[in-house]
């Protein structure tokens, strides 16, 4: 059996793990979904909507998933004699494919919410460039840059959640404790740091707004540095994202390599 | 030719030194017993071989191949946990599957008739199982698998009498009908002395020794007597342990005893039987040995 074919069979087994856990995920989601449908219909909404919230849903699940699954897959993996190199070179294709897959039926929800509803369906790509460079941005984008973008961001998220997870797994108590709280200790630096540009945001500790309010300006940031040009933007956002993700993974390598099974 | 070489293997956890430079080659088609104490090295050692661990120093082959990360060499190895790997959800039925998936010359209907044998119900999930059916379960998994290498950490590990003669028949079957390389690790020496036809030794992480069993318990000797007889036969041998009940002495030897010497000792009113390897093993590791030159 090549190395080919055990990354397959990985693949289906960690596919297989995530199945029932996705399945309800999408279910709820179909059925929140088809609410918003009904609602809008009987109330005869008309204009544009959002569609953001099912992709960020969608981000934190792939988060979630990742984060929680791993020590059960890597324990299973390696109960099957398989090399760490292996189960990683799959994880990363269940997370692509997953990640693919959420982006796809995201995209297939905001289409068939326009058919329902007749109206439009803003996804998130939308509101970034409207943020960015205001209402100019309809010939920029269309199905495959939504679905481009999409994907790219579900991947950072489950790569981000992978690495939390590998450190967390490679950590000793100490070391676990100082990072369950350095996201509180982030913050802090954060407030100090930013205090004046951000203090119209933390109000009552709003850490979400001040979270977007970042994000605004991480975009606007970019935007006006590196192109001039929207499509440029949307690109180069999608690239930053997979370097990003990359990083990542080099990290997650490094952190499995030599990850011990318990 | 090898099949499995372990050159200068050294493991600290911390500052424990858990393995301390050991040297062992295992040839194939054999079965081997992995003995030692609690803590002495043994599953960190079958953990370093299936590359579950990194050693700090040295290195493992297997078919002449370094293990890590090597899934060809690693597809030939199957090891039996004495944790358990599976999630609890998982289904009997479903892990066998997998099994094969990985193992693809496992034989599904074989662990099908060990699971009757032993009154497993396959369509359980793995949280139901007690310490005991997890046991057989693994096993059954490790003996369908049909892979070349077979290492069992504690296979009998809350198995009641029955079952670990089952387990142990089922064993000497594989072995007759395939000669696959079998690693066992076991606390219960005495009931698996008879499978074996290696022993390696190992405590507080170092190789004590590794030989033929039937040339280890042809060594290993309890000679009863008169004290001072007992003292001068043994002067020139390794002594592991001496009990005195009052003007008599019981020793356990260690070494080959010539004819002549044996026929000697007997003609002097020495008694002499041969040790069990259980007894052996005690005394090879208990630090008793006593000096009577």
């Amino acid at each position: 059996m090549n190395r080919v074919n055990t990354i397959f069979k990985v693949l289906k087994m960690l596919l297989n793990s995530w199945k029932t856990t996705a399945a309800v995920y999408l279910g709820i989601a179909f059925f929140v979904n088809a609410y918003v449908a009904f609602s809008l219909r009987s109330f005869q909404e008309t204009g544009d909507a959002t569609h953001s919230e099912i992709t960020i849903a969608n981000i934190i699940f792939i988060f979630i998933l990742v984060i929680a699954s791993f020590t059960e897959c890597f324990r299973l993996t390696m109960s099957m004699n398989v090399s760490r190199r292996t189960f990683f070179y799959s994880e990363i294709i269940a997370i692509v494919t997953l990640s693919f897959v959420l982006a796809l039926l995201d995209l297939g929800a905001g289409s068939i919410l326009t058919l329902l509803t007749g109206m439009r369906f803003n996804h998130i790509l939308h509101q970034i460039l409207v943020s960015v460079a205001g209402q100019n941005y309809e010939s920029y984008i269309n199905e495959f840059t939504i679905l481009a973008f999409n994907t790219s961001f579900l991947f950072l998220a489950a790569t981000s959640g992978w690495l939390i997870r590998m450190l967390y797994y490679r950590a000793n108590k100490l070391q676990q404790i100082v990072l369950s709280f350095s996201p509180i200790l982030l913050y802090s630096l954060l407030y100090i740091l930013l205090y004046d540009s951000l203090r119209p945001r933390l109000e009552n500790y709003n850490l979400y707004r001040a979270a977007i309010y970042i994000g605004e300006n991480f975009f606007r940031f970019i935007h006006s540095i590196l192109f001039d040009t929207l499509i440029h933007f949307v690109f180069v956002i999608i690239i930053l994202s997979i370097f990003a993700s990359v990083s990542n993974l080099f990290l997650c390598y490094l952190l499995i390599r030599r990850a011990a099974v318990r | 030719m090898n099949l499995i070489e372990l050159n200068n293997i050294s493991k600290y956890f911390g500052k424990t030194k858990a393995i301390d430079r050991v040297n062992l080659t295992l040839a194939p088609s054999k079965i081997y017993g992995l003995l030692g104490r609690n803590g002495a090295g043994k599953t960190t050692l079958l953990n370093i071989i299936t590359n579950r661990i990194y050693p700090d120093q040295g290195i493992v082959k297997i078919e002449g191949k370094n293990v890590v990360l090597n899934d060809q060499i690693l597809r030939n190895v199957f090891y039996m946990t004495e944790k358990n790997l599976f999630h609890e959800g998982y289904s009997l039925k479903e892990l066998l599957y997998l099994c094969k998936d990985f193992y693809p010359s496992a034989d599904l209907s074989y662990a099908h008739t060990l699971a009757a044998k032993f009154r497993l119900n396959l369509k359980q999930k793995i949280g139901g199982l007690s310490m005991g059916y997890l046991s057989i379960f693994k096993a059954i998994m490790a003996l369908c698998s049909n892979a070349p290498i077979l290492i069992l950490d504690e296979p009998v590990s809350g198995l009641d009498a029955n079952h670990r003669e089952l387990l142990y028949k089922e064993i000497l079957e594989i072995y007759a009908a395939k000669a696959q390389t079998i690693i066992i690790s076991t606390h219960l020496i005495e009931e698996i002395a008879a499978l074996l036809e290696e022993v390696i030794i190992i405590d507080h992480g170092k190789l004590l020794l590794q030989e033929s069993s039937e040339m280890l318990l042809q060594k290993a000797w309890i000679v009863t007597g008169e004290i001072s007889k007992v003292r001068s036969f043994a002067k020139s041998m390794r002594v592991l342990n001496a009990k005195t009940l009052g003007q008599r002495e019981e020793v356990l030897l260690f070494g080959l005893i010539s004819q002549k010497d044996l026929i000697a000792g007997k003609n002097s009113g020495l008694d002499f039987a041969m040790a069990s390897l259980q007894k052996l093993f005690i005394g090879l590791t208990e630090n008793t040995e006593v000096n009577h030159e």
